[in-house]
């Protein structure tokens, strides 16, 4: 392996750091180790957050398309949290188990190799978290926007005359009243309570 | 071949050689590599050790069992690296903090002048 002249003095500085770092393994090795507990400590809270998110704002009551949407999203918005997290903790702490001799210009060469590596980590990690927040965001943003309001008191009426959907505003021996959801949602509906044959909860109009 | 005997009296000073033509052996296992020869400069018995390991940590990994270097690994190494005389004696003039005991001479090796026991 031919490598571009290092003055004496260089070479003395990098092999008496192989000394160094050869009588610092066990402490260095521990510091990873933390390294690694903690960064896994996140991701397991990240995972955790966002299962909770998840489970809350409940996806399903999404009209189909934007169900698939915001599945969608959030799903790539936590790949990209993982997979920014891990690189976080490789950047900080280093690669496990990756070898090289401790000594010289072998240290000298794995070290400038390894710096160039950490910054592309830590560049990847922190696009990575961008996007996933980002998508994240959009994520609630599409949920928000699509989804109605909570069908509250809505019913559905079989009447001899027809079927009809609406919020059930009141129940009276003469007249049940709707408030349609669709169409002029102002007007009540009046219906005889005679013709009414049956009254089922409803989830949608 | 002649061994000159270890100079004691040679006072340390840190003394680039280059490219030296002196005979060395290497030895290797899963640790690392082991270079043995005469000093160029004090002709003390200089034992000079390349640990394999991370910069940093050993492996992580239990499990990933560690083999020696191949012979044409330990060859490259042993042709790249700069070794510093390591024979053990308190030469003169010594400083006190000291990674390398001996008379403070560098040199490399050149390919092919030792052999592989
Ligand atoms: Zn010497
Ligand atoms: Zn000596």
């Amino acid at each position: 392996m031919n490598q571009r002249p290092l003055s004496p003095g260089l070479v003395r500085r990098w092999t008496e750091l192989g000394r160094e770092l050869e009588f610092s393994q066990l402490e260095l090795l521990r510091k990873q180790a933390e390294g690694w507990r903690n960064g896994l400590i996140g991701l397991t809270a990240l995972i955790t957050v966002l299962a909770a998110l998840k489970g809350r704002d409940d996806l399903s009551k999404l009209p189909s398309p934007w169900q698939t949407v915001a599945s969608s999203l959030l799903g790539t918005a936590f790949l990209l949290l993982v997979v920014g997290t891990l690189l976080a903790v490789r950047a900080s702490f280093g690669k496990p188990g990756e070898e090289t001799f401790i000594y010289g210009r072998s240290l000298r060469s794995w070290t400038l190799t390894e710096v160039g590596r950490v910054r592309r980590a830590i560049y990847l990690s922190v696009t990575a978290f961008a996007l996933g927040m980002t998508l994240v965001a959009a994520a609630v943003g599409v949920s928000w926007t699509h989804t109605e309001d909570p069908a509250t008191d809505l019913v559905k009426v079989a009447t001899t005359t027809g079927d009809f959907c609406g919020q059930l505003v009141s129940y009276a021996p003469s007249n049940v009243t709707l408030l349609p959801t669709t169409g002029d949602t102002t007007k009540p509906l009046v219906l005889r309570t005679a013709d009414v044959r049956k009254i089922t909860p409803a989830t949608a109009c | 071949m002649s061994t000159p005997s270890h100079q004691h009296d040679l006072e340390y000073q840190q003394v680039p050689l280059g490219a030296v033509d002196t005979p060395f052996q290497v030895s290797a296992d899963a640790e690392g590599v082991t270079v043995t020869g005469s000093c160029p400069r004090c002709h003390g018995h200089s034992t000079t050790t390349i640990p394999r390991g991370m910069a940093g940590t050993k492996g992580l990994f239990p499990w990933s069992k560690a083999k020696p270097p191949s012979e044409a690994e330990q060859a490259a190494l042993v042709v790249s690296e700069t070794f510093f005389c390591e024979c053990g004696f308190a030469h003169a003039d010594q400083p006190e903090i000291l990674f390398f005991v001996g008379c403070g001479a560098q040199w490399e090796l050149k390919p092919n002048s030792g052999s592989t026991p």
